[in-house]
């Protein structure tokens, strides 16, 4: 199964079950294109109108070649041979921890809603967040590495706890073994110094929420009074993203309907001074006004274009920064395995609520049919936990024939249950995004693999002969010799 | 390859204009480039061991990115 595509200026061809990618002239695209449906001859002659016979021979043994080293036309081996969802033993390895059940903002389309999750204002005491750590380490097996993300509502509402919590884990960590990985996911509203320098100091990871410019963050993002955000949390945002190096954070924001020309919003972000972006389209009901909705789709691609074009304009320069969402790893990535299971959760991955609740992620908190046991007692729903661990790749009818299958891994099981009811489908128009995502990402690698260099030789000598184009030539008096 | 980059950056030089560059250059085009050795099956073998970020984890909370993450055998 191949993907071809064409953007901003390059001919990229993925190889989906070898996760190959191969950057080609047009008229390799154009072979690779007819290469399963034609024979080599007719390849040949459909082409020399435009090419020579002997450049589309060369072309076909390319692509003879790769096929045999195993990087295009791959078939998907993985399906049968390599993994057995069913009997594949699970451990625990993150936690999201719901510290809070309040907040401070009013954002119009938390998925909280304002903290609360459809529930009660409640803050989790110590002891919970303590056995939920005790859960983590006995249920983990051999992983080393846990993972605990402190959110919320808003975890600064109740730091006391974050810190003690981070206190314990430290000292349970060398008892055990374990290496915990601590993150915090904050609307900056209560930062100051003090919470600065111990986050610094604790969390591998800080996620700052922000929106984007002034008017589309304090439109989504107000206090409870109305009051716009944006004033607030921008000092000390940039004051934080330069303490921890320009590493280890994002800004992350949402975009909505209301501002479909996102690609402002991360470049203003950008042009504040952040490195470290992330900026998603809002998940939300169809019939709230700030939906993303289908017909939005190309326009939001466009954007995703424009923005990926002013990437490379900007790499390698002072005003570059790194976008989320635009972030492949063609090197060293994940592995089928990862792949193919997705983001974890209801296995892996489970949320925990202030009393001690587990749900299968962050987005399933509040809604009691995916209430899955709780911290003292552990899962106890073991029903709905084999139904996340088959959730995959392989048991989502739309994504058979997805070429970004294995980017995105099935996709977010939350989404896929609040549009159609299961967690084995797909939201669509999530789908569309991600695509776009991956083209620019992979556009972004060809266009950043130090081809420029040769790219900008070619100008520098184009304009020389174009410069020369009306003398005749030296050599011989001809206007249009190949001489030159 | 050079001729793709050509079209892309100098888009409106002639055609005749690129052969020049590329007789006189002795250029051989190469058509296919390659840009990841790391191919998904190689990571059969030795994948699975689990001890990668899980990515809700790390930016995105509504959707699911996992292509960006990294190994944790590669980063040894």
């Amino acid at each position: 199964m191949i993907h071809r595509y064409y953007n901003n200026g390059y001919y990229i061809v993925l190889d989906v079950n070898s996760g190959a990618v191969h950057v080609v002239d047009e008229l390799a695209y154009e072979v690779i294109g007819l290469y399963e449906s034609r024979a080599r001859e007719e390849i040949v002659e459909q082409l020399k109108g435009r090419w020579t016979e002997e450049e589309i021979r060369e072309v076909l043994d390319d692509v003879e070649e790769l096929k045999a080293q195993g990087t295009l036309f791959t078939e998907d081996t993985y399906k049968d041979q390599v993994i057995d969802f069913k009997k594949r033993s699970t451990v625990v390895k993150a936690l999201c921890l719901h510290i809070a059940h309040d907040c401070n903002l009013a954002c119009r389309y938390c998925f909280a809603e304002e903290g609360e999750y459809h529930g009660r204002r409640a803050l989790m005491s110590y002891e919970v967040g303590k056995q939920a750590l005790d859960f983590l380490i006995a249920n983990s097996g051999n992983r080393r590495n846990l993972e605990v993300d402190f959110f919320g509502g808003e975890p600064l509402m109740n730091w006391q706890v974050v810190k003690d919590l981070v206190a314990y884990g430290r000292e349970q960590e060398k008892l055990h073994d374990k290496k915990f990985r601590f993150t915090l996911t904050t609307n900056g509203i209560l930062l100051n110094d003090e919470v600065q320098e111990f986050v610094n100091r604790e969390m591998s990871n800080v996620v700052l929420s922000i929106d984007g410019r002034k008017e589309v963050n304090d439109k989504m993002r107000p206090f409870r009074n109305g009051h716009g955000s944006y004033d607030l949390i921008v000092p000390k945002f940039q004051k934080l993203a330069e303490s921890r190096n320009q590493n280890n954070y994002y800004v992350r924001g949402t975009f909505t309907r209301n501002n479909l020309d996102f690609s402002e919003d991360v470049l203003h972000l950008a042009d504040l001074g952040f490195k470290q972006i992330s900026v998603e389209p809002v998940v939300a009901a169809p019939e709230e006004p700030y939906a993303i909705r289908e017909e939005d789709i190309p326009a939001l691609c466009e954007q995703y274009d424009k923005l990926a074009a002013e990437m490379v304009r900007r790499h390698g320069k002072e005003n570059d920064f790194n976008f989320f969402h635009f972030m492949i790893d063609l090197t060293g990535g994940p592995c089928v395995y990862k792949r193919l299971s997705g983001c974890g959760s209801g296995t892996e991955y489970l949320a925990v609520t202030p009393w001690g609740d587990l749900y299968p992620c962050h987005q399933f908190v509040g809604n009691e049919k995916f209430l899955m046991g709780n911290v003292f007692d552990g899962v106890t729903n073991t029903e709905l936990r084999d139904e996340f661990k088959c959730c995959n790749v392989y048991a989502k009818e739309k994504c058979q024939k997805c070429f970004a299958k294995f980017y995105c891994s099935g996709g977010c099981a939350a989404n896929s249950y609040n549009f159609h009811g299961s967690i084995n489908d797909a939201y669509d128009i999530g789908c569309e995004l991600q695509k776009k995502r991956v083209e620019c990402a992979i556009m972004i690698k060809a266009a950043t693999a130090g081809l420029q260099t040769e790219a900008e030789d070619m100008r520098t000598e184009t304009e020389g002969l174009q410069e020369g184009a009306g003398e005749a030539c030296a050599e011989c008096g001809a206007a249009e010799c190949a001489q030159g | 390859m050079r001729f793709r980059l050509f079209q892309a950056e100098v888009r409106d030089v002639p055609y005749e204009t690129f052969r020049k560059i590329r007789d006189r250059r002795e250029v051989i085009m190469k058509h296919i480039q390659t840009l990841n050795t790391q191919i998904l099956q190689n990571t059969v073998k030795k994948g699975g061991c689990g001890e990668c970020q899980t990515s809700c984890q790390s930016a995105c909370k509504t959707s699911c990115t996992v292509g960006n993450q990294t190994c944790e055998q590669h980063n040894k």
